[in-house]
């Protein structure tokens, strides 16, 4: 293997020419719009806290689990059972009536039928009512259902509001480069946000909403579930009267089959109506939450919960708007 | 090196805090008495009039008063003009302490009876079956709750019957005592997430204490240490749900045999 022999020999002195200065190209006046990259900053930290602090998160959540809880009583064949459960009870309390009379069963004998007799027609109303509001609110119930995400909603704010945040702090401080970039990353943002609403149904959906709202305000109330309550307790005292003592009183044709009918079917009549009288009252505290974002809006200077698609869109312009207005621009030659 | 050290002193303040949380509830644990691992064995609820003995439950409308009702009248029951509801042992002869008898599955058969026959035999209660499990998680609030615990001292019971369950007509009623709390809110994607940024950014984290998953007081009773012989009674006031408002009244009565634990998810 060869080895490349060592020298010695001392480094010859170059004569080299002096380097010419380094010029700078002077820095290009920059005028950084101030005012709007400020409110920019106010409005991500507003719209970053905002939900967070006031409580949409739950609130909205609120409302979603109340349309997910109702779902099941929004079915046709449950409100066609529904009305087939009346119908039943009807016809029972009217066969009722009937036995009282061609029996003469005095009144104090049966003291659960007694009272069940003065109030079948009221109990009847209440549940007519309610039935009615459940059937009529149906296609509103459906288009707020159909909403994509919308318990989303608070979060997609709060990102939005993370987004401008960021975008601020580079317009207020970084170089022309970044800022056009953060720009860029509010414009994509705010363009995502306005149009949310078109592509998740949340136009007509909230409308539907407060629609909902309004239609299910009467009974979803705790005086509406003490009121089922007592008709529940006047209907199982007196089905099991009919189911018992009754039966020694004689019974023949269609008021036997009628009443007949109602003990049989008294599981699933219960069934039904415990369930959904369950479903009203474990709902009245989203049905609130929900009615307050509706109440929110309105105390926004917004029209209710129907503005909340229009608030999206507001939000996105004027995001938009402020980070244009913010992109540093170079000053003009005197 | 700054942050460091103020990250290892939050994290020891915190960590102290859990510690001296804890360590209060193991206190508040070991002050309740010897705990009776078992079988409570039922004794059958009879008699046709007031008076009543063995095992029973009964349910008050709301604004009543335990010792005078109003209660509902169950048709299906002989006693007491069917303000009361006899109750039978069931196939396991009664209530396991130290772990859970669960709802089977399914939990109800096509008419809504209950099909839960561990405990109690299940029972006509205006004309459709009841009966009762015990479950880790509450079938009605979704909390995760204790196995029945009944301790002993002085010759009085007291227990933690937080997983005692009533299924009824396709619904699930927590009738225990303590009573479990909700865990049933709605929470909206990344609202936890959300909720602990601002809980970190607030500082909540430091004065936060661990939620209690049970509220008010537990059943109560006696016991004979000669004949086993045990009463336990509580109310349970029904939250949430169609009864909502209404509270079973609820007395155990039986003889207690004491056994080994029960494996853990049985």
């Amino acid at each position: 293997m060869l080895v490349p022999a060592t020298t010695s020999e001392p480094l010859v002195v170059l004569d080299l020419p002096s380097a010419p200065p380094v010029i700078r190209a002077t820095a290009v006046p920059m005028r950084r719009p101030k005012a709007p990259a400020v409110a920019l900053l106010v409005l991500g930290v507003a719209l970053a806290i905002g939900p967070i602090v006031g409580g949409l998160f739950s609130k909205v959540a609120s409302g979603k689990q109340m349309i997910d809880q109702f779902a099941p009583h929004m079915e046709v064949d449950a409100r066609a059972r529904y009305d087939s459960d009346l119908k039943t009870l009807r016809a029972a309390a009217a066969a009722v009536d009937t036995i009282y009379a061609q029996q003469g069963v005095a009144t104090g004998r049966f003291a659960g039928l007694d009272v069940y007799r003065r109030q079948a027609s009221a109990i009847d109303q209440h549940a007519t009512s309610l039935l009615d509001r459940v059937n009529r609110t149906e296609p509103d119930y459906r288009r707020i259902a159909d909403i994509g995400g919308f318990d989303r909603i608070p979060f997609l704010i709060v990102l939005y509001g993370i987004a401008l945040i960021y975008g601020a702090c580079v317009l207020l401080a970084s170089t022309r480069g970044r800022a056009r970039a953060a720009v860029g990353l509010i414009v994509v943002a705010s363009f995502a946000l306005a149009v949310y609403p078109f592509i998740s149904d949340l136009s007509s959906g909230t409308k539907a909403g407060q629609r909902m709202l309004h239609s299910f305000a009467p009974m979803m109330t705790r005086a509406q579930v003490r009121q089922l309550q007592a008709d529940f307790v006047v209907l199982v005292t007196a089905d099991g009267e009919l189911d018992t003592g009754f039966r020694a009183v004689p019974q023949t044709g269609q008021p036997a089959a009628a009443v007949n009918a109602l003990v049989t079917g008294w599981p699933g009549i219960s069934s039904d109506l415990a369930s959904l009288v369950g479903t009203i009252n474990d709902n009245i505290g989203n049905f609130n939450a929900l009615d307050d974002v509706d109440t929110l809006m309105r105390s926004a200077g917004a029209s209710g919960l129907e503005s909340f698609p229009a608030v999206l869109i507001g939000l996105g312009i004027v995001g938009a708007g402020l980070s244009l207005a913010a992109v540093p621009r170079r000053r003009r030659e005197p | 090196m700054m942050r460091r050290v103020a990250i290892g002193v939050a994290l020891i303040l915190a960590a102290t805090a859990v510690a001296c949380s804890s360590s209060k509830s193991a206190d508040k644990a070991s002050a309740t008495g010897e705990e009776l691992i078992g079988l409570f064995r039922l004794t059958p609820g009879a008699g046709n009039s007031a008076a009543v003995t063995g095992t029973w439950f009964r349910m008050l409308q709301p604004g009543g008063k335990a010792t005078s009702g109003p209660y509902m009248i169950n048709a299906d029951s002989p006693a007491d003009g069917g303000q009361t509801t006899l109750l039978e042992p069931g196939s396991s002869g009664g209530l396991r302490t130290g772990g859970y008898q669960s709802q089977p599955s399914p939990p109800f058969d096509g008419g809504g009876n209950s099909l839960a026959d561990a405990i109690t035999k299940p029972t006509k209660f205006f004309g459709v079956k009841f009966s009762i499990s015990t479950n880790e998680t509450d079938l009605q609030t979704k909390t995760k709750v204790a196995p029945p615990t009944i301790l002993l001292e002085n010759g009085h019971l007291s227990a933690d019957l937080s997983s005692w369950a009533a299924s009824w007509n396709n619904q699930n009623f927590n009738q225990g005592a303590p009573k479990p709390v909700q865990s049933t809110q709605a929470e909206a994607p990344g609202q936890k997430q959300a909720q602990r940024a601002w809980d970190w950014v607030s500082q909540k984290w430091l004065e936060a204490a661990p939620r209690s998953t049970v509220t008010g007081g537990g059943a109560t009773g006696t016991y004979d240490a000669k004949t086993g012989a045990f009463v336990l009674e509580w109310t349970s006031h029904i939250d949430g749900g169609p009864f909502n408002g209404f509270t079973g009244l609820w007395h155990l009565e039986g003889i207690f045999e004491a056994s080994g634990r029960a494996p853990a998810g049985a």
